[in-house]
C-alpha cells in the first residue's frame, strides 16, 4: 500500500528524518513508538503533506503514485489519514458541518454525487455510535474547549466518517481514560478490513493490548533503529529506551 | 482651504432656502470640509477625492427596481436621489410618519452639508410590529437623505437600511438621527454593496434615554470610499449601546469606520465587535472612541476589533480611542490583525477539503460572529449569501 524509502525531512534547516524505510501492506498494523522528539509526529505530518516540512531526500509511493507529489486534500481523498496529535481549534465551524463539506470533497474527487442531508444524517448516526461520541459535541464548533480525550474521540469519529485506506494515528491513546481508550480502540478494530492498513504512533503497551500490531517499529533521532513484532513493545515497556539508544550510540 | 471651498461652490446653487439650510450653510463655508490634515479623516482623505471623482452634474436616472426590496412584510419607504418617494414606499398602518422641514443637527461638516442640502426630513414615530425597510435609489451627483426615527417608550423597532447606488460617480450624504426613550429597544441594519465608482459618507446618530437600547449593524462589502460615522449617546441610565460591524473587501474598495459611544450616566454597557477582512488592494479603516463621562459611574464598555489580511496590498488603520472621566468603571479593548491560520487550514485540507474551501470556510467563520444581533433572517440570509459570494 505504501512504501517508504530513504525518507529525509528537515524543517527550517533543522534535519528531522534522517532516512526512514517502512513498507506497509493492506491488513496490516504498524506501531510506531520512541522517545519524544525523536520524528514521529513528523513522519506523520509528512505522509498527511504538511508544507512547512521540506522532503530533502527518499521517495513514499502510495498504490504506486509518488504520494510526495500530491496536495494534503488529494492524499486525503486517496484515502489517507492522520489522527492528530494535537486536533487544531476551529472556532465557528461545527464538527457536522466540517464533516458534511469533507465527505462531499471527497465524494466529489471520485466523481460520486453529494450526500443529501438525509443520508448524511444517517451516516453520523452510525458512525457516533462506533466511537460512543455525544450529537452535543458535534454540533459545537470544532474541538474548541473539548477536553483532550474528546478531541481524540473526535479525531477518531472523523476517521470512521472518511473510511481511509491508511490511518495514521499519532497519540491517539494519550489523554484518553480506560473507558475512552477501549471504545477508540474498539471503534478503530471495527473499521479495521484486509483492505485497509493502520500506522499507531503511541508511547504505551496499553493501547496495542487492544490495537494489536503485526509490526513495531522504533523511531530514534529520526531513523527506524529496530522493528520487530508486538513483543519488541512489551520489551520496551519493560526496559524504557536506554538500551536502544546505546545500541544506536554504537552504530 | 481653497480648493475644498471651490468643491462646496458646486452646491451653493442647491442649498435650501430655510434658516436652518442657510445656517448650516453659513458654518460649513467658515469650517469647510475635511481637508487633508483633518485628522478624524486622516486615512479617508475624502474632501479631495470627492472633487476629483464626482460628476454633481449628473443626469439623475430612473433607476427603482422593485425587486430590490426585501419580500418581507413591513414599512418599506423608498427614497429616490435622497428625496422620499411616497408612490414608491408601502407602508404598514402601524407606522405613522411625516414629512418636515429639516431641523438643526450636528456641526461636523458632513452633517452640515446635509442639513444645508437636504430639503425636508422624514420622521418616522413608531413603535411597529412590523420592520421598516429604507431604500436609497441614487442616481445623481449628490443625494442628501435625511431621517429622524423616534422610538416611543416601551416601544421596539427593527429598521434595515440599504443604499443602491445606480449610476456611476455618485455621492450619498446620509443623516439618520435615532431617538430612543425610555425602556425603548431599536436595531438598525445597514447593508453596504455599492460599486467601484460609488461614494458614501454615512452619519447614524443615536440619542438614547434610560433603559433604552440600540443596535447597530453595518455590512460593508463593496465601495469606492464610503465613511460610516456612528455616534451613540448614552445619555440615561442603564442603556445598552452595541455596534456590530464587518468589512469584507476587496479590488479598492475603502471603508472608514468611525464610531463613537458616549457614556453620560451611570449602569451603561457598551459592546462592540467590528471584524475586518482585506484583500486585493482594499483599505479598511476602524476608529472606536469610547467616553466615559464623570457621572457615568459602574460603566461596562467593550470593544474589540479582529482584522484578516489576505493580501499585501491591503491596508488596515486600526484604532482604540478610550477616555474615562469616572474612576468606576469596567473597560476593555482589543485589535488583532493578522493572517489565516495555516495550521488550521492544514488541518482541514486533510480532511479532503480543499484549499480555497478551507480558507473560505475559516473567513466565513470570522464573519459570521458580526451577525449574532440581526433577527431578520431575509436579511441575515442576504448578507451571508453577499458574505460567501465574495469569499468563494
Ligand atoms: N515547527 C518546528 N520547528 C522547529 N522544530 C520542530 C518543529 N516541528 C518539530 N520540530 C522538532 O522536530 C523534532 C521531532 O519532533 P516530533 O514532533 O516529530 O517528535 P515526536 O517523536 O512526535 O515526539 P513526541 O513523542 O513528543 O510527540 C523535535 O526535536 C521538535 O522540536
Ligand atoms: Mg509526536
Amino acid at each position: 500500500m505504501i512504501s517508504i524509502k530513504n525518507l529525509q525531512a528537515s524543517i527550517k534547516d533543522k534535519k528531522i528524518l534522517k532516512g526512514i524505510d517502512l513498507e506497509v501492506k493492506a491488513g496490516e498494523v504498524h506501531a510506531i513508538m520512541g522517545p519524544n522528539g525523536s520524528g514521529k509526529s513528523t513522519l506523520a505530518s509528512v505522509l498527511a503533506g504538511r508544507e512547512d516540512y521540506e522532503v530533502t531526500g527518499g521517495s513514499v509511493e502510495y498504490f504506486g503514485e509518488d504520494l510526495l507529489d500530491l496536495d494534503p486534500e488529494e492524499r486525503s481523498q486517496k484515502g489517507i489519514f492522520l489522527a492528530f496529535q494535537y486536533p487544531v481549534e476551529i472556532p465557528g465551524v461545527s464538527t457536522t458541518n466540517f464533516m458534511k463539506t469533507a465527505i462531499n470533497k471527497v465524494r466529489e474527487s471520485r466523481g460520486e454525487k453529494a450526500l443529501d442531508a438525509v443520508n448524511f444524517l444517517k451516516l453520523m448516526k452510525e458512525k457516533m455510535k462506533l466511537v460512543d461520541i455525544d450529537q452535543s459535541l458535534l454540533s459545537r464548533s470544532l474541538n474548541e474547549g473539548f477536553s483532550g480525550g474528546e478531541k481524540k474521540r473526535n479525531e477518531i469519529f472523523q476517521m470512521a466518517m472518511l473510511e481511509p485506506k491508511l490511518a495514521i494515528l499519532d497519540e491517539t491513546d494519550s489523554g484518553l481514560d480506560i473507558d475512552a481508550l477501549k471504545i477508540v480502540a474498539d471503534g478503530v478494530n471495527k473499521l479495521k478490513s484486509k483492505d485497509n492498513a493502520t500506522v499507531v504512533v503511541t508511547h504505551y503497551q496499553r493501547l496495542l493490548n487492544y490495537i494489536v500490531p503485526d509490526f513495531v517499529h522504533i523511531l530514534y533521532k529520526g531513523k527506524i533503529v529496530r522493528s520487530g513484532d508486538k513483543n519488541l513493545a512489551s520489551e520496551l515497556e519493560e526496559k524504557g529506551y536506554d538500551w536502544i539508544k546505546e545500541e544506536a550510540a554504537l552504530v | 482651504m481653497i480648493e475644498e471651498y471651490n468643491m462646496l461652490r458646486s452646491f451653493e446653487h442647491l442649498i435650501n432656502d430655510n434658516p436652518s439650510s442657510k445656517e448650516a450653510w453659513k458654518m460649513l463655508t467658515e469650517i469647510g470640509l475635511p481637508h487633508k490634515k483633518s485628522e478624524a479623516y486622516k486615512f479617508t482623505p475624502i474632501a479631495p477625492i470627492l472633487e476629483k471623482n464626482i460628476n454633481w452634474s449628473l443626469e439623475p436616472k430612473n433607476t427603482f427596481d422593485e425587486k430590490q426590496l426585501y419580500s418581507v412584510k413591513g414599512s418599506h419607504f423608498v427614497f429616490v436621489n435622497g428625496i422620499l418617494n411616497e408612490n414608491l414606499s408601502r407602508t404598514q398602518p402601524d407606522v405613522s410618519f411625516i414629512i418636515e422641514e429639516v431641523r438643526e443637527g450636528r456641526h461636523d461638516p458632513f452633517s452640515l452639508l446635509n442639513t444645508s442640502l437636504a430639503s425636508n426630513e422624514l420622521v418616522i414615530t413608531s413603535g411597529t410590529a412590523s420592520p421598516i425597510f429604507i431604500y436609497h435609489f441614487n442616481s445623481t451627483g449628490i443625494s442628501s437623505p435625511r431621517i429622524r426615527i423616534k422610538i416611543k417608550s416601551g416601544e421596539s423597532i427593527q429598521l434595515v437600511e440599504k443604499l443602491l447606488e445606480t449610476n456611476k460617480n455618485t455621492f450619498t450624504n446620509s443623516f439618520i438621527h435615532f431617538e430612543v426613550a425610555e425602556n425603548a429597544f431599536a436595531c438598525h441594519t445597514k447593508v453596504q454593496n455599492y460599486g467601484n465608482s460609488n461614494y458614501s459618507h454615512e452619519t447614524v446618530v443615536a440619542d438614547v434615554e434610560n433603559n433604552g437600547h440600540f443596535y447597530n449593524n453595518t455590512f460593508s462589502f463593496e465601495s469606492a470610499l464610503t465613511r460610516n460615522n456612528l455616534i451613540i449617546n448614552l445619555n440615561g441610565q442603564n442603556c445598552e449601546g452595541h455596534m456590530y460591524g464587518l468589512f469584507l473587501l476587496d479590488k479598492k474598495s475603502h471603508i472608514d469606520n468611525n464610531t463613537t459611544v458616549d457614556h453620560l450616566q451611570p449602569n451603561s454597557f457598551s459592546n462592540e465587535l467590528y471584524k475586518g477582512i482585506l484583500d486585493e488592494k482594499s483599505t479598511g479603516v476602524f476608529n472606536g472612541k469610547i467616553y466615559v463621562r464623570q457621572d457615568a459611574q459602574k460603566t461596562n464598555a467593550f470593544q474589540s476589533n479582529n482584522n484578516i489580511l489576505l493580501s499585501k496590498d491591503a491596508t488596515l488603520h486600526t484604532k482604540p480611542q478610550l477616555e474615562i472621566w469616572a474612576d468606576d468603571v469596567k473597560c476593555s479593548h482589543g485589535c488583532t490583525s493578522g493572517q489565516l491560520d495555516e495550521y488550521a487550514i492544514f488541518y482541514l485540507r486533510t480532511r479532503g477539503i480543499d484549499r480555497n474551501t478551507a480558507e473560505a470556510m475559516l473567513l466565513h467563520a470570522f464573519a459570521k460572529e458580526t451577525l449574532e444581533q440581526v433577527r431578520l433572517e431575509t436579511v441575515k440570509d442576504e448578507v451571508l449569501g453577499l458574505i460567501d459570494q465574495k469569499l468563494l
